[in-house]
């Protein structure tokens, strides 16, 4: 078994000299440190996730980068037919095996080969007179799929300032206003409940705060394009998410005792388990880990999850 | 006995998963923009369905024109 040493050496995104401390975040990892400290050592630090959730990753992480071809497509001034079939192209050769020459296999029936299809038609489709206008950058590209990455005031123990990073959807404006514009698949409803849950969320508050630190926008909110997929239909739904500077504010101002809890946890080498946390989200996947003895858990780690490599240094997701 | 009126429908909802499995299951290489655009239009013949069947209020229940899965294509 690697140690955490070990798995981070040469990583520039950790501390080099307190083993587990993250110097670069985002709002993934803030979030899953809010979460549960035993939850973002398991799945954060160690890379653990079910296959289930990679494949989740793979094919989401499909239909962001197909959008953004399209929006690229679209400034660059192709048609909507003409950025589509681009999109399409791009879509079928990516997941095109070409060793075995065959389709690649997907081993779910929702997040697969023909739901990536039906999913960038149907969308796209359904939003090609987007009220939403890109808006566009300096060197007259669209601002799609921005990554994003800067210094923060709060520093380690050791002096060491903290960096926020991540990757904006779009830039869009509409009415004379900007809105950052996100966009999220799930397999699940697109309720009230689903909506719900990213007032207040970490992502999504890092998001408007990087807008204007980092692109000099101060963004009105975040309009969250919804995609419902399912195994023989897909459902979009578009709703605004309100982030006003002061709740920004705060957010920013508790960051910095996360952080120095994380620092404080990552001095211990220990990542206490958040018991209230475990039946929430529809339930934590590692409650099975956790429910085990000491002793056992690494042997079901292996049994039932994926450990990933981790990617080193700013730019990686996380 | 009259044809039943959903059976035109799904005469073409079966022609249009057979052209979706001939075209997903050839190498992207060798498609040409005509095919493409025939991906397309399967999609968009699979949308209006879907819309058709909502509109009707059947989110319960099970399409009267299925858009295929993978599975029911076998990718």
């Amino acid at each position: 078994m690697q140690s955490l040493e070990e798995r981070l050496k040469g990583n520039g995104s950790f501390s080099s000299s307190t083993p587990g401390l993250r110097l670069v975040w985002s709002g993934s990892s803030i979030g899953t440190l809010k979460k549960c400290f035993r939850y973002y050592e398991l799945s954060n630090l160690q890379g653990w996730s079910l296959p289930a959730a990679q494949v989740d990753l793979a094919w989401g992480s499909l239909v962001h980068q197909g959008l953004e071809l399209y929006y690229k497509g679209r400034a660059a001034g192709f048609d909507h037919q003409g950025a589509l079939r681009s999109v399409i192209f791009w879509a079928l050769a990516n997941t095109w095996d070409k060793e075995l020459r065959r389709a690649q296999s997907w081993p779910d029936s929702k997040k697969n080969r023909v739901t990536l299809i039906r999913a960038l038609v149907w969308y796209l489709d359904q939003w090609q007179d987007d009220p939403l206008r890109t808006k566009l950058r300096p060197d007259g590209s669209a601002a799609a799929e921005l990554p994003f990455g800067f210094l923060i005031d709060h520093r380690t123990s050791d002096g060491v300032n903290y960096m926020l990073q991540g990757r904006l959807d779009r830039l869009v404006e509409i009415q004379g206003q900007t809105f950052i514009s996100d966009f999220k698949t799930t397999g699940g409803e697109l309720s009230e409940r689903y909506f719900s849950q990213f007032s207040p969320d970490d992502e999504f508050s890092l998001y408007t705060f990087a807008g204007e630190v980092a692109f000099n926008e101060i963004a009105s909110g975040i309009i969250v394009d919804a995609l419902q997929v399912g195994a023989t239909f897909i459902r979009s739904q578009r709703q605004l998410v309100s982030r006003s500077r002061d709740v920004v504010q705060e957010w920013y101002r508790e960051l910095s005792w996360w952080l120095d809890a994380a620092e404080e946890a990552a001095r211990r080498g220990s990542w206490p388990q958040n018991q209230q946390a475990c039946s929430m989200y529809r339930g934590c996947e590692f409650r099975g880990v956790c429910s085990r003895a000491p002793g056992a858990r690494q042997a079901f780690l292996e049994a039932n999850f994926i450990q990933k490599p981790m990617r080193a240094g700013f730019g990686q997701e996380d | 006995m009259p044809e039943l009126p959903q059976s035109d429908a799904l005469r073409e909802a079966g022609s249009g998963a057979d052209s979706l499995t001939e075209l997903m299951s050839r190498d992207p290489a060798g498609l040409s923009a005509q095919d493409l655009d025939r991906l397309i239009d399967i999609m968009r013949g699979q949308r209006e369905n879907w819309a058709k069947m909502e509109a009707q209020g059947g989110r319960q229940k099970k399409p009267a024109v299925p858009t295929a899965s993978a599975e029911e294509l076998g990718l």
